[in-house]
């Protein structure tokens, strides 16, 4: 290698690691001014993991683990400033996980999609004829959240739409990003609570889905996360067995 | 009328609902300050006085405080699916155990206290192990999620597994985490257990108390069994949960509780205040009847509340009650006396005496002798549980000195059989007294078909539940030295051998009358009473 290349390379490697050092000193005020609510953003998160192990012998095992993965990366990225990518990934997460989980529902389209051959679509995922929050869906996998399904589906699209809105640089939000790294308190908040009701909803997709065909030990793996984010809705009630009006006598 | 729909239970409200909703009075403060409190408490209730909701205020609260109280508390119901079917005790009190520790993880996982258990960060990182160490609370629900778990064997001798290890284990989480104390919000604490299991867990939550532990369960009365272990007085404070209806802002805080919920029935409430009051009035200080009864009464009018309070007051609530009998097999006798007591001596009564005298019998009150059968007191219990009746004070003084029990009977089942039920409430409204009642003394007439507890009568599931208290020792009850005594000499050693007998049998005792005789036959027949249904 010339002198020239190496000096070329020890620049590249002086301003990554320029940039690094920037996102380091990002992860200080991040981590620490918002410590509540990034342990309720991790308890989701480790709660995501006991579904994946409860699903690990099902055919979308692999894809489901990928897009945690990319939820790990998004909070990383969340966490080092890189507030673009964090969105990004988080939105990936979230496509991933849903398409996934409504997909396995449609053995021949999850193997076109594994095989690079068809796209996710996040409208037919939430399609209100036929997809995860449909009435004819919900009826064959989990009937018991029937009454639910708008609000459900309300929550799972409002979190989609809040990352694309970062992701395709919508005015109002690509204004509030800054043009360097640096902490920005509002965004990182403004990531949190997308990330918390991302992860929220991607639980319940994983719920109307698979919950009631899981053997008895594979619903105790899952059932706490379902008690301590959504007992309040009758379905999960219903499911779980926690009281419901009429059942005390 | 609003199209929205009033939550009618605190199970279907998030935290956040809660905060929202919550309409303070002096009495809820003071119960939420003791739920975050150090001490055991017991919140008692009927279904639907707020129990819930002042529990999930109170770990609302502690949850918003964490960070500068560092008070991490622990909300819990347990289950009907989730629930062990076993007869084993070992193995159940293990399943209570695990479900404990895991809750407490869960919340100490949230607040950060203790670590998440997800690899997906050491899977990034190169396959780096940075996992934590378990904590001995993690450790310990393993254990206790095994030994439950196991079934293959029967736990015939202690695991070593006990509340005990719980404690220290709770003691070095708040240690290594500074974490000030754990405050465990049990709901419908017992209420999905036989009450076999019910006295198991008292005996744990009793065992659980540490400084850095403390326990707050929230249950019925009447369908509560304590167990001998567990000793209120010695070993809780019991808080009862009753609005008083004669507080001056009892009727406005009760139309803050709707609005809240719905801020567009401010206006029909406005437009029709005395039907409104009538209903809160009749609801008797619980909320969720009242939000029940304001939903039917839609739009609310004069005609509607008159339908909804026929409907909810003269029927529902009591084929509610009625089907009590069909959960505590044991005790539908005794269920079935007290509605019959009520609706026949007690408010068909009362209404009775206002025709027969054209004055409005003002009296909302009963009082019961204290040496009433132990059989009575259990119906009255059980009315209580409904919501039919309402305690409302023990050693009150009756005529001729006499003491006893106070209950208030539940206004609207009071007022529905008159023909204009909004109107006979609004009538009582203004002139009830606390010192006017109904008196039933200890051997009111009405009392004589369920007086004595007839074990030879009983059938063979019923017999074989309370066959271990039929042999235990008099020595065993709370009675007076001389009592025991007493009864020993007469040859009645056991619980069984007094039931066999007669209260005239016990008097044949020196020194030993009506009173005495009466006492020790309640003493003996309550021992039993608990174990009626399981």
């Amino acid at each position: 290698m010339s002198q020239r290349s190496t000096e070329n390379a020890l620049s590249i490697e002086k301003i990554m690691l320029k940039l690094h050092n920037s996102c380091t000193d990002h992860i200080e005020p991040a981590t620490r001014s918002n410590e509540l609510a990034i342990n309720r953003v991790l308890h989701l998160e480790a709660d995501i993991a006991d579904w994946l192990e409860a699903l690990k012998s099902k055919p979308e095992a692999q894809q489901l683990q990928s897009a945690h993965r990319d939820f790990g990366l998004a909070f990383y990225a969340a966490m080092t400033g890189l507030y673009r990518q964090a969105f990004s990934n988080l939105r990936s997460f979230l496509e991933v996980s849903i398409g996934a989980t409504y997909l396995s529902s449609h053995e021949f389209k999850r193997r076109q999609w594994v095989s690079g051959k068809l796209d996710i679509s996040w409208k037919a995922i939430t399609s209100t004829e036929s997809g995860l929050y449909s009435t004819p869906f919900l009826q064959e996998f989990c009937p018991e959240a029937i009454g639910e399904q708008d609000e459900m589906l309300g929550d799972l699209k409002r979190a989609y739409r809040r990352c694309s809105e970062y992701i395709h640089g919508n005015v109002s939000t690509s204004q509030m990003l800054p043009t360097e790294i640096s902490y920005r308190e509002d965004i990182v908040k403004e990531w949190i609570a997308v990330a918390e009701s991302a992860l929220g909803a991607t639980i319940h997709c994983l719920m109307v889905r698979y919950y009631k065909d899981f053997s008895q030990p594979l619903k105790g793996i899952v059932e706490d996360s379902l008690e301590d984010h959504f007992s309040h809705l009758v379905s999960v009630r219903k499911m779980l067995g926690l009281p419901l009006e009429g059942t005390h006598s | 009328m609003s199209n929205k729909e009033l939550s009618i239970r605190t199970e279907d409200l998030t935290l956040e609902d809660v905060g929202k909703y919550f309409v303070e009075t002096d009495f809820d403060r003071q119960t939420i300050d003791s739920l975050k409190s150090k001490k055991t408490i017991v919140l008692q209730g009927a279904r639907g006085v707020g129990k819930s909701f002042l529990l999930k205020v109170a770990q609302k609260e502690m949850d918003e405080d964490f960070p500068k109280a560092k008070t991490l508390a622990v909300y819990i119901t347990f289950n009907a699916a989730g629930l062990l079917q076993t007869s084993d005790p070992e193995r159940f009190k293990h399943w209570m155990l695990a479900k404990i520790c895991n809750k407490v993880i869960r919340e100490g996982r949230k607040k950060g206290v203790l670590q998440s258990s997800s690899s997906v960060f050491s899977t990034l990182a190169s396959g780096a192990n940075d996992e934590a160490i378990a904590s001995r609370l993690e450790t310990l629900w393993r254990s206790l999620e095994d030994s439950w778990k196991n079934d293959t064997a029967r736990l015939e001798t202690d695991s070593g597994i006990d509340p005990e290890m719980i404690k220290d284990a709770v003691e070095d989480l708040c240690d290594q985490a500074g974490v000030r104390r754990v405050v465990l919000l049990i709901d419908e604490a017992a209420h999905v257990f036989i009450p076999e299991q019910q006295r198991q867990f008292f005996t744990v939550m009793r065992d659980l108390r540490s400084p850095y532990l403390s326990v707050k369960a929230a249950v019925y009365p009447g369908v509560t069994y304590f167990g001998d272990s567990f000793q209120m007085s010695h070993d809780a404070e019991l808080i009862n949960v009753n609005r008083n209806i004669l507080d001056p802002s009892y009727l406005a805080a009760m139309r803050e509780i709707v609005v809240r919920q719905d801020p567009e029935l401010e206006k029909p409430i406005t437009r029709n205040g005395a039907v409104f009051d009538a209903l809160a009035f009749s609801s008797s200080g619980n909320p969720r009847t009242l939000l029940k009864t304001i939903s039917a009464t839609s739009p609310l009018n004069m005609n509607n509340a008159q339908r909804v309070m026929k409907e909810y007051y003269r029927d529902t609530i009591w084929a509610d009650h009625s089907a009590l009998a069909d959960r505590y097999i044991g005790h539908g006798e005794v269920i079935n006396w007290g509605r019959q007591f009520l609706w026949n001596e007690v408010i068909s009564a009362l209404h009775k005496g206002t025709r027969q005298t054209g004055d409005t019998d003002k009296r909302v009150f009963l009082w019961i002798h204290r040496d009433a059968p132990a059989a009575v007191k259990e119906a009255l219990r059980l009315l209580c549980y409904s919501g039919i009746l309402y305690e409302a004070g023990t050693w009150v003084i009756g005529t001729r000195a006499q003491t006893g029990t106070r209950y208030m009977i539940n206004i609207g089942t009071r007022t529905a059989p008159d023909a204009d039920p909004v109107s006979a409430t609004n009538r009582l409204r203004g002139s009830i007294s606390i010192k006017r009642f109904a008196e039933f003394g200890a051997n009111h007439e009405a009392y004589e078909s369920i007086a004595k507890l007839d074990v030879e009568k009983m059938n063979g599931i019923q017999q074989e539940f309370i066959k271990s208290q039929l042999d235990r020792s008099v020595d065993l009850l709370d009675l007076t030295d001389f009592a025991k005594r007493a009864c020993k000499k007469l040859g009645y050693d056991t619980v069984g051998k007094i039931l066999a007998a007669s209260e005239a049998n016990l008097q044949e005792a020196k020194y030993v009358g009506t009173v005495r005789s009466r006492r020790v036959m309640n003493k003996a027949t309550a021992a039993v009473m608990e174990y009626l249904s399981g």
